[in-house]
């Protein structure tokens, strides 16, 4: 073995010792190594791997950046104690490269790889590989990814528990006579969908008895044409359920605890855009229920470190178990806001083989938080991507306000990633203060060079629904059936046409000063000096 | 401060702004007290009847602006003299190219040699613009008919100024 590896340091073999001394190393008679860590590679870029090294500075944790070419100038490269180029802007030859990344943390002896979300986070292979160099992986075990990630495993897992799922069958639809049974008895509109289906290819919605022959034939092709597999399912179709997750805390100990629901059911493009905490529809017996089904969810797949497992809920207030994302999430701020838990903290203490610091009781959700995700994108024209570079940035502060960014003015926002330029949260003691100064927050953006949803944010949490707290899925369909329209005002129009007359005069008079250096040769030739 | 009087076009209607002094001015005849921090910062302030608005104008072409008001970006067009006389010129004289004579640096308009109507040749001068102790001789760079005299003697222009439109015959 050229590089060695942390399970041959002498470090390891002491602690390995001082285990065989102390009994209080044991549980279950599973062994389980405490390891101070002292220096940790994030294995990913922009907002969330500065978000992952401030708590790393706050607990004397140095840092390494990896990041790709176009990367070079980003806040979170700056802020970290040393930094690695490892390759092209493109994901696969820089953030999705285990081996590149695997290599800086030994090269820089370091103790742990945070994945951050995204990238390799949920990649059980990748963490399998950080474990077996012996490298502590910030995250739940490479099985645990493995089993969860899976969604027919999962449910599979889930078979025998408490844990509601949405109604449906478990293996591939192949008698049609069958399948008809069960549409029946979990009554229509039912789904059909493709067992290797992503991204709503392969899912047909089938309203009555009739249409279904014809539906899962249809599902069946589309499947076998995309997927290159016939096998399709059939579920029961929720209408505009909401999306409520519930966040998970768990060490090495087999203690977990749940921190309470995030309702992120306002989404465009299924990709969430503004989450908060606690749900306004979730009341504390609710709570408890799905904090409960998801406790129960991590304990049979053995999990430790942060994750999420995520529900639909209907109308009636009953939930379904959907996934689990076994990483921090995106909108993990909320939950730190009213649990006043760093979550990243808590990630880094369970992955050194630290108990938790916390049981259940002492959870309480206090107040509320809300998470607006500003992206580079024109929300007037179907949310496409908007690249280019920052030429202007003011974010909002304030009393309440929480910004976490990972782009500064002069960056660029690249077609290579996600193009998210921050997340504005803001807190208060309730649901309505935390909405107004949202609000207050979003306006007080100047964002130059991109165009961005900051309008289309406002728009939205400014509809009676939002502040009476109806949110589904299909929230912004039903609002806003046209798209988002970024008019301006008449007053902000007059403004502009000030603004240009204003801009031009200064130009001009600027222009005029110029020639004064006398510079130009032409005109001096022509000069006329017995004239005067 | 001279009063000047020019047409800025959003989303296809007009709006006239005319600069009254240093604290008036008027947007299609409505009266609207300004002040306005340095415009020549990359984020300007103008208070507009005390309210203030901020703003990043970028130009994106020749007479074209982005202002960035709000967080919303409005695309804004300068309709200069020149370009609306063109055009109206345009619509009588159907396809006869129009000319604009523009003033090549900022200076005082000492002489004018021609008037509305005249036929003029290629080359021929038509004023004299004095700058930096120089005179010089603005000339025609084709022949035609003089449609319109933009400026007077004594007037001072500035770079880019249109002078004289004159219509090929």
């Amino acid at each position: 073995m050229t590089i060695k590896s942390k399970g041959d340091s002498i470090w390891f073999r002491l602690f390995h010792f001082k285990r065989i001394l102390s009994p209080h190393f044991y549980h279950n008679s599973k062994e389980i190594v405490k390891r101070k860590i002292k220096k940790i590679v994030v294995a990913n870029r922009g907002e969330i791997a500065l978000r992952i090294m401030r708590t790393c500075r706050e607990m004397g944790i140095q840092t390494v950046a990896v990041y790709s070419d176009v990367d070079r100038m980003l806040p979170f490269v700056r802020f970290s104690d040393k930094a690695f180029c490892i390759g092209a802007p493109q994901p696969k030859e820089s953030y999705l490269d285990a081996e590149k990344i695997i290599d800086v943390a030994k090269k820089t002896n370091a103790d742990a790889i945070h994945p951050g979300y995204g990238f390799l986070s949920e990649n059980s292979s990748f963490a399998k590989l950080v474990e077996e160099n012996g490298i502590i992986f910030i995250g739940p075990s490479s099985k645990a990814i493995e089993t969860l990630g899976d969604k027919t495993k999962a449910k599979q897992l889930l078979r025998n528990s408490n844990v509601p799922t949405v109604p449906g069958t478990d293996e591939p639809i192949t008698d049609i006579q069958q399948a008809k049974i069960i549409a029946k008895e979990i009554s229509f509109p039912v789904l059909i969908k493709a067992a290797a289906g992503g991204g709503g290819k392969g899912m047909r919605i089938v309203e009555r008895e009739e249409e279904l022959e014809d539906a899962i034939r249809l599902c069946q092709s589309e499947a076998l044409n995309s997927f290159k597999d016939s096998r399709v399912f059939i579920e029961k179709y929720l209408q505009n359920p909401r999306h409520i997750e519930i966040q998970i805390l768990g060490d090495s100990y087999g203690n977990i605890i749940h921190l309470g629901e995030r309702e992120c059911s306002i989404q465009r493009r299924h990709q969430k855009i503004i989450e908060e905490s606690p749900s306004p529809i979730v009341t504390e017996e609710l709570r408890t229920r799905m904090g409960n089904a998801a406790v129960e969810v991590a304990k049979l797949a053995n999990y430790s470190n942060a994750g999420t497992v995520e529900f639909l809920v209907d109308e009636k207030r009953n939930f379904y178990f959907l996934e689990v994302n076994t990483r921090l999430q995106v909108e993990h701020p909320v939950t730190e806001l009213v649990t006043g838990i760093d979550l990243v903290r808590e990630q880094i203490r369970v992955a050194e083989g630290e108990k938790l610091a916390f049981t259940q009781s002492d959870i309480s959700l206090k107040g509320s938080a809300i998470e607006c995700r500003i992206y580079a994108e024109d929300s007037a024209n179907n949310f496409f991507p908007s690249t280019g570079a920052i030429n202007y940035l003011h974010s909002p502060s304030g009393v309440g306000v929480r910004e976490d960014k990972g782009i500064d003015e002069g960056n660029e926002i690249s077609i290579y990633y996600d193009p998210m330029i921050a997340k504005l949260i803001t807190y208060s003691d309730s649901r309505i203060t935390s909405t107004k100064r949202m609000k207050r927050a979003l306006s007080e953006y100047i964002i130059d060079g991109v165009q961005t949803n900051i309008q289309a944010c406002l728009q939205i949490i400014s509809q009676k629904d939002f502040f009476d707290g109806n949110l589904d899925t299909s929230f912004i369909t039903k609002h806003f059936p046209n798209g988002f329209q970024n008019e301006s005002s008449e007053e902000e129009k007059i403004a502009a046409a000030v603004f240009t007359v204003l801009f031009e005069k200064n130009n001009s008079t600027q222009n005029k000063i110029k020639p004064s250096n006398g510079t130009n040769s032409v005109w001096k030739k022509k000069r006329i000096g017995n004239f005067r | 401060m001279m009063k000047s009087k020019h047409n800025i076009l959003i989303e296809g209607k007009n709006y006239e702004v005319e600069i009254l002094d240093e604290s008036t001015l008027t947007v299609n005849g409505n009266v609207f007290k300004y002040s306005n921090a340095d415009i020549s910062k990359k984020l300007s302030t103008l208070h507009l009847n005390g309210k203030p608005f901020e703003s990043i104008i970028r130009n994106t072409d020749e007479n074209n602006y982005n202002v960035l008001i709000n967080n919303k970006n409005i695309s804004v067009e300068v309709v200069d003299e020149l370009s609306e006389l063109v055009n109206s010129f345009q619509k009588q004289d159907g396809d006869r190219k129009i000319f604009e004579v523009k003033a090549p640096m900022p200076g005082l308009v000492s002489r004018i040699h021609i008037a509305v109507g005249d036929s003029i040749s290629k080359g021929m001068k038509l004023l004299v613009l004095e700058a930096m102790k120089m005179e010089n001789d603005i000339k025609s760079v084709s022949e035609g008919k003089v449609k319109k005299v933009l400026v007077s003697e004594k007037l001072t222009v500035e770079k880019g100024q249109p002078l004289v439109i004159i219509a090929q015959s």
